[in-house]
């Protein structure tokens, strides 16, 4: 087994759906106004772009996505080192924590809106509570796993609790805080999407969930088609970051 | 500078119960002296060194240095560990210049030290790689070089080869003992290999099992500057012979504990 | 190899700190912590009034008048039905694929990348596509809710298969196992513990998907009720149904905890002695 074999026979797996996407429509196989090939939906998108249809939800999407992201980033790290710094608290919060993702924290977003009201903060509220609990938790366990060795260098050298703190502890937690920040940033756009979808005025999850409505299913297919593409890529980008940052690990 | 540990005991204390470490400890080395601990796993030999080290503070006894009682990390005590410790964030030079980086020695001296020690480990041209990209025994060697740049006048070394094969710890030993040679530090050296110890050391102590005192010393009287050639002349059996006798008892002991 | 005392003075004696369990700092602040968060509710519900929280007493009411005017307990049957047959979907097709995937270390090495994806894309927006295939109605939710919870099957599963112990397996080939013998003996006591631990994950994914279909293009399940209490501000209906979700979620998933913990109970600990 080589590495080029796998990311070959990777790509072949890919390139057969796409272009399932394409042939299953076109040979009939399916209800011909629900399943449209992607040679119809490809065009219909740079159509909708062209209009400016897209670009007011394009940008509520990703306001509401950067904004919850970085309150997420900005709660959640301070959060994540305290819990580490105070272990009762840690202890107390731990089964609570790990059990924060079985709970459909979405349930919450009516209770949003019946507060709020149909605006963009409780889409960026139910999103950062989806997302800083990731980041809060992996930040916790980065300090956490800082390995003693590392520290008894500091200890040896006589090094101040400051120096410590900010020579030894954040560089050594690095990589796993950026985890919690990357799946941060995922469950912030899946936040943001879901809710849009689900009730809402604006944004790309909005869109399909207006043009499902409608019976507009070339326009539905394309924005659906925008937010997967929007999201591989920034799982793509993160993930090459990522890299980057263990290869000196 | 000379070091001497008195009557040192430690008990560890956890979870309402008590496990004694070390059953007072008596040991003294003089001035540019090298001496290895062997014991078997578990006596408290890694305790010691981390007592001696001002890492943790002992239950009873002292630890003097020329005669001054110790309070924590001694700043003339340089200490290497067994396990990974070069920072994996920061280049060789980087991890070599640390320590006098936190103590504020100018940039352009703390890079004409660094470079210098980085060449007497034998790392020159690696200067700009990361730990991650090095082999074991170059990491080890960068975590040397970071303690030796500190210029320590007493050597305090935790198995420092212990994760490394064979060879590489006879070579890295042979290295060792010419960069010691240069320095002069007193040494205290912790390993569970019986040749290493040999090879390295003035004086080899045994240590008992749990709780840890010291059984056995033997001296070294093979002809300094020795290397790994010595390993096997019937001499240097004769040495590791003895160390053998009194480590095999005690780990004898300490696994039937284990079963 | 460890040289510190921390190994072996976990294992003589008794248990210790058993006794002590209840006067525990750390016991006692878990315990109270639910307390504390109803407390601060409450606290919520003084402070901004019942146009924005309705207090837990009143939820609870609500929630007890939906019991006898019939809908919560028709709505929730709903949501259960479609979580069982999501959830159902989801174990039975996560752990054949899980395990088939993570027996080949090719299939593993090209597959593994894009099923971790798809757990990470945005998924809920695809929900029309199973509206077309399945209509309104439960069984969109279904296999919809089966495609949230599938993925961490899957992942865990394949995770699982692949970290098989090679060196216990050639203990079983050189006893002569038969096949069947050996995946009852060696792989599946090995696959166990992870399966376990993505059933759990796959159950809470499962059930938001499950609540978030319902929220969208239904008329019944307890998804739907929460979008019509929007509309109606039902303050206390939508304060009710949140706790009695979050209770649900949280009780199942305590479950599943107790039962990974009962099948790790007898392994080494990850983490070394320090």
């Amino acid at each position: 087994m080589n590495a080029a074999s796998v990311r070959l026979t990777r790509w072949a797996v890919i390139i057969a759906t796409v272009a399932a996407l394409e042939i299953v429509p076109r040979a009939g196989l399916g209800d011909a106004i629900t399943l449209i090939p992607l040679s119809r939906i490809v065009p219909e998108f740079f159509e909708l772009l062209a209009d400016g249809e897209l670009t007011p939800h394009l940008l509520s999407t990703g306001g509401a996505f950067v904004l919850s992201f970085l309150l997420a980033g900005l709660t959640g790290v301070p959060l994540g080192y305290l819990l580490w710094r105070y272990e009762p608290l840690k202890r107390t919060l731990d089964p609570y924590l790990t059990t924060y993702y079985a709970i459909p924290i979405f349930a919450f977003y009516p209770l949003l809106l019946a507060i709020f009201g149909f605006n963009i903060l409780p889409v960026v509220v139910i999103s950062w509570a989806w997302a800083v609990v990731a980041v809060v938790l992996n930040t916790a366990i980065g300090f956490g796993e800082v390995p003693r060795v590392l520290i008894k260098v500091g200890q040896s050298m006589n090094l101040s609790r400051w120096q410590l703190l900010s020579r030894i502890f954040f560089p050594a937690a690095v990589p796993y805080v950026f985890t919690g920040l990357k799946l941060g940033m995922v469950y912030s756009l899946i936040g943001v999407i879901a809710s849009e979808f689900v009730l809402s005025t604006q944004g790309l999850g909005y869109l399909v969930s207006y043009n499902y409505t409608n019976f507009r299913t070339a326009a539905m297919y394309s924005a659906m088609f925008l937010i997967l593409f929007l999201a591989i890529l920034l799982n793509w980008a993160l993930n090459s970051i990522e890299r980057r940052l263990y290869e000196h690990g | 500078m000379r070091l001497e540990v008195k009557e040192v005991r430690k008990t560890f204390s956890g979870k309402g119960q008590e496990v004694e470490a070390l059953a007072g400890v008596d040991l003294a080395v003089a001035e540019g002296e090298f001496v290895s601990i062997v014991g078997p796993s578990g006596c408290g030999k890694s305790t010691l060194l981390e007592i001696v080290g001002g890492l943790i503070g002992p239950t009873g006894g002292e630890v003097l240095i020329e005669g001054e009682p110790i309070n924590g990390p001694h700043p003339a005590v340089g200490l290497v560990f067994q396990q990974e410790s070069a920072f994996p964030w920061r280049t060789v030079l980087g991890n070599v210049e640390f320590g006098l980086e936190m103590h504020g020695v100018a940039k352009g001296e703390r890079r004409e030290r660094s470079r210098a020690l980085i060449e007497l480990v034998g790392l020159k041209g690696f200067e700009d790689r990361y730990p991650g990209e090095l082999s074991g025994g170059m990491r080890q060697r960068v975590a040397i070089a970071r303690t030796l740049v500190m210029n320590p006048e007493v050597l305090l070394m935790d198995e420092p080869f212990g994760a490394l094969d064979e060879q590489t710890r006879l070579i890295l030993g042979d290295e060792l003992l010419s960069i010691w040679s240069e320095t002069k530090a007193t040494a205290l050296f912790i390993t569970h290999s019986i040749e290493e110890a040999t090879l390295l050391s003035d004086r080899v102590i045994v240590m008992s099992a749990r709780p840890g005192t010291i059984k056995k010393v033997v001296t070294v009287d093979l002809e300094r500057p020795r290397d790994s050639s010595v390993v096997g002349t019937p001499e240097f059996g004769n040495i590791t012979g003895d160390v053998w006798k009194v480590l095999r008892e005690e780990s004898m002991k300490t696994l039937k504990g284990h079963v | 190899m460890a040289d510190a005392a921390g190994q072996t003075a976990r294992t003589p004696g008794g248990e210790p700190g058993k006794a002590s369990a209840w006067q525990d700092p750390v016991r006692i602040a878990q315990l109270l912590f639910p307390l504390a968060l109803l407390a601060l509710w409450q606290v919520l519900a003084v402070v901004l009034g019942d146009f924005f929280v309705a207090s837990p007493l009143v939820s609870l009411r609500a929630l007890l008048e939906g019991v006898g005017e019939g809908w919560l307990g028709a709505d929730a049957g709903v949501t259960l039905v479609a979580l069982a047959y999501g959830y159902l979907l989801a174990v039975v097709l996560g752990v054949v694929i899980g395990f088939l995937l993570g027996l080949s270390r090719f299939a593993y090495a090209v597959f593994e990348p894009i099923v971790v994806a798809l757990y990470a894309l945005p998924k809920v927006a695809l929900y029309p596509i199973f509206l077309f295939a399945f209509g309104l109605g439960i069984a969109a939710q279904a296999w919809f809710a089966m495609f949230f919870g599938v993925f961490p099957i899957i992942i865990f599963t394949m995770s699982g298969t692949r970290n098989v112990s090679e060196v216990m397996l050639k203990v079983g080939r050189s006893l002569r196992l038969s096949r069947l013998q050996l995946f009852r003996t060696i792989v599946f006591p090995a696959i166990r513990p992870s399966m376990v631990a993505g059933l759990r994950i796959g159950f809470g994914v499962t059930f938001l998907g499950v609540v978030l279909s319902q929220m969208f293009a239904a008329r019944s399940g307890l998804g739907y009720v929460l979008v019509q209490s929007v509309s109606l501000h039902d303050m206390p209906r939508l304060y009710g149904l949140v706790l009695l979700l979050t209770v649900f979620a949280f009780a199942v998933n305590g479950a599943f905890l107790l039962w990974e913990r009962r099948l790790t109970r007898n392994r080494p600990s990850e983490k070394g002695a320090f």
